[in-house]
């Protein structure tokens, strides 16, 4: 075992520093805080008789109730909010910005931002899906996107500076397909012009003798 | 005491044995960092849930949550395993401690590791939870979902890779 103990003591020295440790505790506390449990919510009663439940569907249906009407419930009940819906904006700006606060490299930040434009385009169809897809939500999901793709290139950025060109190629491999969706929706988007809307007084002179009939 | 309050107490106690122990096993201090702080989140998303009702071994579950993420880690594509010498030296890793007042026949971190990442992937996950993380051989089952029995062969084969790479690495000094 003296084999163990020379190892041991020579990696002893790897931990976190102070300053590290503080910070993932302040994040991991401020995450428990979103993610509430129901006796955070509200009473001892409850949490008591949720945590004793035998029946999880009732359990879940009940703590879902709890959680709509908690503080962190908004969390909860934005992750299925749509542009235009009262919560997107906290869903977007708050809550997924949070849950990028929580990934440390540069890797796992680029990852979700992936997630991120995933979720877009999923959110872009759902309303199509409903009809309601129009030009202010079109223009929001537009707008995140471009946002989620240029956070992705600055931490390919990062990742490169920190000697990871390798990966950071990898990871835009992996990238492309979301970028070509992205311009496949910009030129669905694209407002097209009714030949009916051309007004032919507007040529420019010097040019209309080339294109029209003398 | 809260869930929190305990949960924060157990990141106080946990966090940096947890850290230690994905380092020793993706040898990348950001993703180490990374994977530790997944595992308290998934660990709290787990009690939350209700899933967690009594959490019977907190500390085999942390590890087990770690062990999962470290092998999810490993399946990405893209993602590499740094078993070499070469791959080690590449990776650029600091161990976090400057450890150069230390005696002539003693390791340094750096060494330590390259020896470590010469033992085979399956040995070398249970000797870093059984020994450097100490949990018992029946917390290491649990954490690493196999039995005690396999434990304890894999165990004694580790440890002859050890001896065996500990001496080559003396004799090359």
């Amino acid at each position: 075992m003296k084999e163990v103990n020379k190892l041991k003591h020579a990696l002893s020295g790897i931990h976190l520093s102070k300053k590290e440790k503080a910070e993932g505790r302040h994040a991991f506390i401020k995450f428990m805080k979103k993610n509430s449990l129901p006796k955070e919510a509200g009473s001892g009663f409850f949490s008591s008789f949720y945590l004793r439940m035998r029946r999880p569907v009732l359990a879940s249906a009940m703590a879902f109730g709890l959680l709509i009407a908690s503080t962190g419930g908004v969390a909860y009940a934005s992750e299925s909010s749509l542009p235009g819906d009262f919560l997107y904006s906290f869903k977007v700006d708050v809550v997924e910005e949070v849950q990028g606060a929580l990934r440390f490299t540069p890797e796992r930040k680029a990852e979700w931002d992936a997630e991120r434009m995933q979720r877009r385009f999923k959110e872009a169809e759902q309303l199509k899906d409903q009809g309601k897809l129009n030009s202010e939500s079109k223009s929001k999901i537009k707008e995140e996107i471009e946002k989620h793709k240029q956070s992705f290139e600055g931490h390919m950025e990062d990742l490169t500076n920190k000697g990871k060109a390798e990966r950071a190629d990898e990871m835009e491999i992996e990238f492309e397909p979301l970028v070509e969706q992205q311009e496949r929706l910009q030129e669905e988007w694209k407002p097209k012009l009714e030949p009916t809307e051309l007004n032919i007084e507007s040529i420019d002179p010097v040019i209309e003798p080339k294109i029209l009939p003398q | 005491m809260q869930p929190q309050e305990q949960f924060a107490q157990a990141y106080d106690q946990h966090a940096d044995a947890i850290f230690r122990h994905c380092y020793l096993r993706v040898y990348d201090r950001e993703l180490a960092k990374d994977l530790m702080q997944e595992t308290f989140m998934k660990a709290w998303k787990y009690y939350s849930e209700g899933e967690g009702e009594k959490i019977e071994n907190p500390k085999a579950l942390l590890y087990k949550i770690a062990t999962n993420l470290i092998i999810d880690h490993s399946r990405r594509p893209g993602s590499k395993r740094t078993d070499s010498l070469e791959d080690l030296a590449e990776a650029g890793f600091e161990p976090g401690e400057d450890r150069s007042d230390k005696l002539k026949d003693e390791l340094d971190a750096k060494d330590a590791l390259k020896v470590l990442a010469y033992i085979k992937e399956d040995y070398r996950e249970v000797l870093i939870l059984r020994y450097f993380s100490d949990l018992s051989l029946k917390q290491t089952a649990e954490a690493l979902g196999i039995s005690e029995n396999l434990v304890s062969v894999r165990l004694n084969r580790a440890l002859q890779e050890l001896r065996k790479h500990l001496r080559i690495y003396e004799r090359s000094k």
